[in-house]
């Protein structure tokens, strides 16, 4: 399976600057769709400033009263989001990572 | 760095105002109870009792109260379960949750006297723990889901031994990522000093993506931490962020007062909900909740309507220390240039006191510097000296105020004497309250309460009917009890009324007479055989009961009532019932006086109770033994007393005399007196053992001369006046009037 956005492998302080552009385009797409779905399958690596840009996201989304749906996320990304306090991110994933 | 000594010594400080909360939830409590099964459908009342509930139960647990923890959860449980929907309050359970209110009652007083629960009362205990859960439906983990402040209120809950739940709030700085910090790192890492139960992130400090700088660190969080580690290890853990974070840091069994403390640190300019938030009183989550609830009732509401306040949602649904959102409102109020503060303060009553008796100094030394003024001639003088009474005057009025409580919490607590004692009687009993608002001396509210609870057992023993003798005779199955309160003419008046059987006449003639209380066969005019009732040792019970029959006659009622300078008065009809007015002075400090003379001697009446004066008439000649006479007013005959000859006082009488007409309820009467000297402020003292059989007087004053004068009492005058010479073979009291008191009053 293979999805149109999906976040690298490396979501932290070093990768986060080139993720936030693609973020910002991403926020913008699929308009018609209450959820913007981005694959985290691969995410294998993971700080706090990675999670706060997906919180961003998500806020972004929420006030376009959308809604952001990571795809299969890594337990990496999961265990993460967990111990941040931000399990919302990963509370509505998709853990069959079905094609849009 | 607290310690234990520290801690110790702050438990002991703040012990006593957790019991005294602890009484005023639990009152509460019994008060909403009784509401709620007026309107069972109230969701308000209901959360109301929810939160005072978990409100002992979280202070309690500070103080590290298991008895009380324990016991208040399964009350706590079972008001969850009600709030749920799962059960309604039905009259059995109402009595269950009244009961084990008073064991909650019974914990804390027994905290406050250091006394070891008695084995019957734990026996008591565990008996309605077991009902408790059996009306919780057994389901003992129902409580997991009610929602629970995090920080300070349950921190001994869910905690595994040797643990100690702490409740952090960290908050980075926006150069903690560039300056090459990772918070996950840091959250791991302190969670390896033991077990993180709850983090909360606040998601909504992080800003969306337009303009956002991804390398800005915009996170926070809150989360417990159960630990054995110290306050040194868990700090020492963000020893290296310490430059780039607002940490704090609240120890387990910290009370609202700490967490009050923290709010008060705060930054200025914050919401009240982020206030909170940033105290870890409420999780950015349940001021989400709050904040939706709010907009949806506010909605409700419509445009006219008001909308429920941040607060009071919060504190029902995140169960938040009451104490707590007063303090955040009271930041957020002092950061309003100009904003109202209408806040309570909670003063000591010694301090009150303290200051009322210093009050009472000042307007006696005030009425002498005042007389000295006068003898002065001099015309500064005597005018800085009117300003200066004219401000004690104003400083007595606002002091006393302060003393000035509404009766109504005193009413209130009847709720429950009439639906227990109605239960036990078979009897169905409606209790009115009406002015309840009404204020009078906390001193009279405090010791009035006592007579009023015998005046009510007495009309729900004696005086109401069962259902079935209602209907009997012609009246509705229910009956009723109204407790009311008014002012008039200065004093309180407050009314017992019932719409029972009224007071048989005939039982309480023969009663009186097999106790020879009067002659036998003497049968008094209709007010004076109701008025046997108020004599010692009288019942017209047919059998003493366990309710009213305490021993305690009526005449204690009475004797009480006018040791506070107050009167009782009871009115009946027969078969359409009782009631029993009770008139009290406002306060039982200082008052209000009209100064009057006969010969050397100087008296005060109460200014409330004098109507008009008529000065300067020829002195009535015929008066009889005991100072009786009448006077012609507007057409009208008015019984005047002379006061030279009630009390035998031994001076010659002036030409001319005038007389001042006092009321006393629904009587008016004339009082002879020689010299008429004018409005006095009366600072009230009692009287000595010599005096306190005089009737018609209830207390004494100082003068400014330093003269004593004595305080009329118009109600018992009054009766000294309009009574006829002899009622029965009996000799009346009037004698003891008469007393020589001249060398007395000197």
């Amino acid at each position: 399976m293979r999805l149109a956005r999906t976040l690298p492998p490396e979501l932290t302080v070093y990768t986060i600057g080139e993720l936030y552009p693609q973020c910002q385009a991403w926020s913008h797409a699929d308009m018609e769709h209450a959820s913007l779905r981005v694959g985290a399958e691969a995410v294998a690596e993971v700080d706090a400033a990675g999670v706060q840009l997906l919180l961003s996201l998500s806020s972004t989304l929420q006030a376009q009263r959308r809604t952001l749906q990571l795809v299969t996320p890594s337990e990496v990304l999961s265990t993460a989001c967990q111990a941040l306090g931000a399990a919302c991110l990963v509370d509505n994933a998709d853990m069959k990572g079905q094609e849009l | 760095m607290s310690t234990p000594q520290a801690d110790d010594d702050i438990v002991n400080e703040m012990l006593p105002a957790f019991i005294e909360e602890a009484h005023e939830q639990s009152d509460a409590l019994e008060q909403l109870l009784l509401q709620l099964e007026e309107a069972p459908d109230d969701r308000e009342l209901l959360d109301a009792l929810f939160r005072c509930a978990h409100t002992i139960k979280g202070s309690a647990g500070v103080f590290g109260l298991d008895q009380v923890v324990t016991f208040t959860h399964h009350v706590e449980a079972l008001l969850h379960r009600m709030r749920e929907g799962a059960l309604a309050l039905t009259p059995a359970l109402s009595t269950l949750l009244l009961q084990s209110n008073d064991v909650i009652r019974g914990l804390v007083q027994g905290v406050r006297d250091a006394q070891v629960e008695s084995p019957e009362a734990a026996q008591h205990r565990e008996a309605l723990v077991s009902r408790l859960r059996q009306a919780t439906t057994g389901d003992d983990g129902a409580l997991t889901e009610v929602p629970v402040f995090p920080a300070a209120a349950d921190a001994t809950s869910g905690v595994s031994p040797g643990l100690r739940r702490w409740h952090i709030a960290v908050r980075f700085g926006q150069d903690t990522f560039r300056h090459g910090i990772d918070p996950l790192t840091l959250l791991n890492y302190v969670s390896g000093l033991g077990d993180i139960p709850t983090v909360v992130c606040d998601t909504q400090a992080v800003p969306v993506l337009d303009g956002f700088d991804p390398e800005n660190c915009h996170l926070s969080f809150q989360f417990s931490l159960d630990t054995a580690a110290t306050r040194e290890e868990i700090e020492q853990a963000f020893k290296f962020v310490r430059e780039d974070c607002e940490l704090h840091i609240i120890e387990p069994g910290a009370s609202p007062k700490d967490v009050i403390a923290l709010i008060e640190a705060m930054p200025d300019n914050m919401r009240l909900g982020d206030i909170l938030v940033a105290a870890g009183a409420i999780t950015r989550v349940q001021l989400t909740q709050g904040l939706n609830s709010q907009s949806e009732a506010a909605v409700v509401a419509g445009a006219s309507g008001a909308a429920p306040l941040l607060g009071e949602l919060l504190q029902s649904s995140a169960a938040i220390s009451p104490n707590v959102v007063a303090a955040a409102l009271q930041k957020q109020q002092r950061q309003r240039a100009g904003g109202d503060d209408n806040s309570f303060i909670r003063v000591h009553a010694d301090r009150l006191d303290e200051v009322i008796n210093l009050l009472g100094e000042l307007v006696i030394a005030g009425a002498g510097a005042s007389v000295l003024a006068h003898q002065t001639q001099q015309r500064a003088l005597k005018e800085a000296n009117q300003q200066v009474t004219r401000l004690i005057e104003s400083i007595r009025n606002s002091t006393l105020k302060l003393r000035m409580v509404p009766i109504g919490e005193t009413f209130s607590r009847f709720r429950r004497v009439v639906r227990d004692t109605a239960s036990e009687l078979g009897k169905d009993v409606l209790l009115d309250i009406v002015g309840g608002e009404t204020e009078l001396d906390k001193a009279m509210v405090e010791r009035i309460a006592d007579p009023l609870m015998h005046l009510v057992r007495n009309a729900l023993d004696h005086g109401l009917e069962t259902p079935e003798q209602r209907l009997a005779a012609g009246k509705t199955e229910q009956a009723r009890l109204t407790l009311s309160a008014c002012h008039e003419s200065g004093s309180i008046l407050i009314r017992i009324i019932d719409n029972g059987r009224g007071v048989q006449r005939d039982k309480v003639l023969q009663r009186a007479w097999e106790r020879n209380l009067i002659e036998p066969g003497f049968t008094p005019p209709d007010d004076e055989v109701l008025n046997l009732i108020f004599a010692p040792g009288f019942s017209t019970a047919e059998k003493v009961t366990n309710l009213s029959g305490r021993g305690v006659g009526m005449d204690v009622v009475r004797s009480n009532v006018e040791a506070l300078r107050g009167s009782v008065a009871i009115s009946s009809e027969a078969g359409q019932g009782s009631c029993i007015d009770i008139r009290l002075p406002l306060t039982l400090a200082i008052i209000d006086g009209f100064l009057v003379g006969v010969g050397q001697s100087k008296f005060i009446l109460p200014l409330d109770a004098v109507v008009e004066v008529i000065a300067n008439r020829a002195t009535a000649t015929a008066i009889d033994a005991s100072g009786r006479s009448c006077v012609e007013l507007r057409g009208q005959m008015l019984p005047v007393v002379n006061l030279r000859t009630l009390y035998a006082l031994d001076s010659p009488p002036p030409e001319l005399s005038s007389v001042v007409v006092v009321r006393a309820g629904a009587r008016r009467f004339g009082v002879v007196v020689d010299a008429l000297l004018g409005q006095h402020q009366t600072v009230i003292k009692p009287l000595g053992l010599m005096l306190r059989s005089l009737r018609g007087v209830s207390g004494s004053s100082i003068l400014g001369t330093g003269e004593v004068a004595l305080i009329f009492d118009a109600t018992s005058l009054g009766q000294l006046a309009a009574q006829p010479r002899t009622v029965s073979g009996k000799p009346q009291r009037s004698e003891d009037a008469g007393s020589p008191i001249t060398h007395s009053i000197q």
